[in-house]
């Protein structure tokens, strides 16, 4: 069970949120986009096997990212804890979500662990590395290690997530999807 | 899938035997070693300032000079292998330009139960997480604010 319905109903929450943010280009400014819906962002260093936390308190709106990882790596937090924001925020009510190793492949959605983490990550992925926007890059060899590397630069992500993502791309694209 | 799975979940122990493991080597090597296992707060620490810094783009040197530390000790701070002093801490935050040195500190430290911290329920009850991380997820829920 690989939720691919529900992956990209969550892609096409994530591109339309772009369009109304008016996001463009890249890299892609998670920042900018967590201001722009009011959720404070806090930076602390947290112990390494956990990246991100989402929860509201007060009425305000707060991602918690760990401080001690890798810029991209935060990046991909960010963008995750926002889709809970986004797409999970009546469920999460009254609770703080917390986010262990957030898994940029695909086993945890083959594995159909949790809906929402996958929800939440397609989501992510969408924000962080539009289809849109790699389309006008070309077919690309997911196996050309260098090709992979630079689009992460491009577009400020991990090598592996950025494999990952043209990996999905190509899967959906021959799935007709 | 499995053996994925596992080489996430090592725990820290496991490393440290392995770190142990090479010290031992080194003395039959003859070489210089470090005798104890590196504190976890000061890893936590030198992780964060490292992050940072690549974040900059600085090196090691720059950093060190910004610091007024040799770069070999920027090195061991940043590996954990070096203790640093509350003066240090405040100037590794002022040149890795953060707005606060609280951003360095490990939440660990930060995260020193507060009395009235509230005990939050978490969302995801199927992620384990140990009594400590449980603690810091409260307090940090009952400190944060806008």
């Amino acid at each position: 069970m690989s939720y691919l319905r529900q992956r990209l109903a969550a892609e096409d929450q994530a591109k339309a949120l772009a369009r109304r943010l008016k996001v463009k280009g890249r890299p892609v400014d998670v920042v900018q986009i967590a201001e722009m819906l009011g959720i404070n962002i806090q930076v602390v260093p947290l112990d390494d096997e956990l990246s991100g936390m989402a929860f509201t308190k007060s009425g305000s709106k707060f991602i918690i990212v760990n401080a001690a990882h890798h810029m991209n790596r935060r990046r991909f937090t960010i963008s995750h804890e926002i889709a809970h924001h986004v797409l999970h925020s009546e469920e999460l009510s009254g609770k703080v979500h917390v986010d262990k190793t957030i898994f940029a492949r695909n086993s945890r959605s083959t594995t159909g662990e949790d809906l929402f983490e996958v929800e939440a990550n397609a989501f992510a992925a969408e924000l962080l590395m539009p289809r849109n926007e790699l389309r006008k890059v070309g077919q690309i060899d997911v196996n050309d290690d260098d090709r992979v590397a630079q689009l992460a630069r491009e577009f400020r992500v991990s090598s592996a997530a950025m494999a990952v993502r043209i990996e999905n791309l190509v899967h959906r694209n021959s799935n007709g999807a | 899938m499995r053996s994925t799975h596992a080489s996430t979940c090592v725990p820290h122990t496991h490393v440290w035997t392995l770190t142990l493991l090479g010290e031992v080597a080194k003395i039959l090597e003859g070489k210089p070693v470090q005798t104890m296992a590196n504190d976890p707060i000061y890893v936590a620490f030198g992780r964060a300032v490292a992050a940072r810094r690549k974040e900059l783009a600085l090196t090691q040197a720059d950093l060190a000079s910004r610091v007024g530390l040799s770069r070999g000790s920027v090195a061991h701070v940043e590996r954990g292998s070096q203790k640093v002093l509350l003066h240090q801490v405040v100037k590794f935050a002022a040149a890795l330009e953060l707005p606060s040195a609280r951003m360095l500190i490990p939440s660990m430290v930060v995260a020193e139960p507060v009395a009235h911290a509230e005990r939050v329920e978490l969302a995801n009850s199927k992620e384990r997480l140990t009594a400590d991380q449980r603690r810091l997820i409260d307090t940090l829920y009952g400190s944060v604010s806008r």
